[in-house]
């Protein structure tokens, strides 16, 4: 026909003709032809979209009706718009009974519920709900999924009852079998002990086996229920932070002697700059007890060294002996239970055989490892890791805190930094020992003194921090004038203690106070400045 | 001078009488009481200078009479220390809750036994 229309505009004096009228005129209809296709066009996508939406609809709908979790949608109001079928099962009321009417469950957005159901079997049972935020034509509405959990919850009600049983059964087991033991010790410790009457010589040595095996069995009975009670992880830890040295020479006090006995020297090789950790002294001690009388019993001659030192992020303390030594072969299984050896690698009766296992659990519910090296006929070292605190990396993590809470409520804080004045000349006059103990006091000091009214205790969000040889006292939600206050406060506080110890003349503080944002933007940067400020802020100023 | 008089409460007779004999030869009068009612009458009537007390009991057990005697105006000078043979760590934190004075673990070794009773007698009570 012609290439179509594409000015769009109908001339305004276009007219149509009847089909009759046989004039000379030929109108051009490709205009209409062209808006009446273009019309066809759009009637065709409409007819399109729609069968694509229906099917859309369908397919979702599909979904929502098939699935298995419940789905409710609930107005504002409280008023249930939507329910799927498997919500009807659940609820007990089809879909229309329950529109209109008020859903009567908490509805808290993110939070999860536990609600009464009737389950797909028609028996009674839970269903966790979770509420999220949705619109539901274009208004704010809840969302409820309703997920049917009670055989989760089964499971869960078994096993602690089982625990529960566990534990039951191991103090049932701890009292029957060490109450007919403490008939027979006693009766045999009277005895023995002439309470009876003189006894000869034969009826002390039989007497003494006796002896010796009840306790034997009493010990046996400890570890088993100990090793049980760390093996389900009932076993409480007592964390304190605590020197390893301190445990050294306490295990090494209570050794000496019946090491002297068997002719063994004990030698103790000591870190002192060691950092503090955190360990249960009570347990690690009888670690290390453990090894120290493992080394013994398989050393005939020569010495047991007890060695602490530092390693990264660990602490280290290695046992070694001069003793016989491990067998190759036995090495992987030295750490199992109820493994004993002896010296010709045969095995060997006297012992629980759960010294090491024990050890080993406890040491790894520390967070570290132990392990052993050994040579047969040279001697063993066994060693085992403790954690360190890493107070630099706490500090660290306290001060970034601090700074991202201050950014975000648009607050400020502050660090103080505390430091000795000529402390080259201080280390001339005082050890390492002394100025470590001076700043370990120094830091309680401030602790106890942190709170910022009268009778008021401190607040967790502040702390002090002996970082190598200076104090950092980082204060929370803080502006600089504040921070000032309390380094005016905290200043005559350290001055008393310094001068009740007649330190005052030998040791002068130096005080640095930083801000943020005022004075810095980051950790780094803040201590930075609170160090140069050091210099500036004369002591004994107060604001 | 005047015997120091110990209440021993146990209600397996064995014990009882094996821990009295080392007691008494000790040089301690002996009272004993087998469950804990009879044990909360005599430590109310006798009035002794120390009890030492198991913790399973029949009647009452040793926790609550230990709770009532600590709570109790004229008797809670009274030194207690519970001896059982349950389970360490749990007696330690049930003794500390009642009020013991001390705790021991059975089987116990004698002579720790007798030093902890002569330090709580020796000792003035605390208040």
């Amino acid at each position: 026909m012609g290439a179509k229309n594409t000015s769009g505009k109908r001339p305004a004096s276009a007219v149509e003709k009847s089909a009759n009228d046989t004039s000379q005129y030929a109108w051009d209809i490709t205009e209409r032809t062209n808006a009446q296709e273009a019309v066809l066009n759009i009637l065709e996508d409409l007819q399109e979209a729609k069968v694509f939406l229906e099917t859309s609809i369908a397919s979702f709908h599909n979904i929502v009706a098939k699935s298995i979790d419940g789905i409710v949608v609930v107005d504002k109001t409280g008023i249930v718009q939507f329910t799927n079928p498997a919500a009807e099962t659940f609820l007990e009321h089809q879909a229309k009974e329950l529109a209109g009417q008020l859903f009567g469950f908490p509805l808290k957005a993110d939070q999860i519920t536990e609600i009464d159901i009737i389950r797909y079997n028609k028996e009674p049972g839970t269903a966790e709900m979770r509420v999220v935020e949705t619109l539901w034509n274009d208004q704010p509405a809840w969302l409820a999924l309703l997920r049917d959990v009670t055989d989760r919850k089964e499971t869960e009600e078994k096993l602690k009852e089982m625990m529960k049983i566990k534990s039951e059964f191991t103090a049932i087991v701890s009292h029957e079998l060490r109450t007919p033991l403490t008939s027979i010790k006693e009766g045999i410790a009277l005895v023995l002990d002439g309470l009876a009457g003189d006894i000869n010589g034969e009826q002390a040595e039989l007497l003494g086996i006796a002896k010796k095996n009840v306790d034997r069995l009493a010990r046996l009975i400890n570890d088993i229920l100990d090793f049980q009670k760390l093996d389900s992880r009932m076993m409480k830890f007592n964390f304190e932070t605590n020197n390893i040295n301190e445990i050294v020479k306490d295990v090494y006090k209570t050794m000496v002697s019946s090491a002297k006995k068997a002719e063994l020297d004990i030698i103790l090789e000591l870190d002192n700059s060691l950092p503090k950790c955190s360990f249960d002294s009570d347990k690690i001690t009888q670690v290390l007890t453990n090894l120290v009388v493992n080394a013994m019993k398989f050393t005939k001659r020569g010495n047991i060294t007890i060695k602490t030192g530092r390693s990264s992020n660990s602490i280290r303390v290695s046992v070694s002996d001069t003793g016989c030594g491990i067998k190759k072969g036995n090495m992987s299984k030295i750490f199992n239970k109820f493994e004993q050896l002896d010296c010709s690698g045969e095995r060997k009766t006297g012992g629980t055989g759960l010294g090491l296992a024990i050890s080993r659990e406890i040491i790894e519910q520390h967070n570290g490892t132990i392990w052993v090296e050994s040579k047969f006929g040279k001697g063993s070292i066994f060693t085992f890791t403790l954690p360190v605190c890493d107070t630099e990396g706490l500090l660290k993590k306290y001060i970034n805190n601090g700074i991202k809470k201050a950014s975000k409520n648009n607050t400020k804080m502050s660090l103080i930094l505390i430091s000795f004045a000529d402390f080259d000349k201080l280390k001339q006059e005082f050890s390492n020992n002394e100025i470590n103990s001076t700043l370990k006091d120094m830091e309680a000091v401030l602790e106890n003194n942190l709170h910022r009214a009268e009778n008021k205790p401190p607040r967790a969000v502040d702390n002090v921090f002996k970082l190598r040889n200076e104090i950092f006292v980082v204060l929370a939600d803080c502006d600089k004038e504040n921070a000032l206050r309390a380094k005016s406060r905290l200043e005559q506080v350290l001055n008393n203690y310094l001068s009740d110890k007649n330190l005052a003349d030998k040791i002068k503080i130096l005080w640095g106070c930083a801000a943020y944002p005022d004075d810095a933007a980051a950790d780094e940067d803040l201590v930075r400045k609170a160090r140069e400020l050091q210099l500036t802020i004369p002591s004994g100023v107060s604001v | 001078m005047n015997k120091k008089r110990i209440l021993i409460v146990d209600d397996e007779p064995d014990v009882l009488m094996l821990t009295s004999l080392r007691l008494e030869k000790h040089g301690y009068e002996i009272l004993t009481a087998a469950n804990g009612r009879d044990a909360f009458e005599s430590i109310r009537n006798e009035k002794p200078d120390l009890v030492l007390l198991d913790l399973i009991i029949p009647i009452t057990y040793g926790t609550e009479i230990c709770r009532r005697v600590k709570n109790d105006e004229n008797l809670r000078h009274i030194p207690i220390i519970l001896y059982t043979a349950h389970d360490e760590v749990m007696t330690d934190e049930k003794a500390k809750k009642a009020g013991a004075d001390d705790y021991i673990a059975k089987p116990f070794n004698a002579e720790e036994l007798l030093n902890k009773i002569e330090r709580l007698l020796t000792t003035p009570a605390a208040l």
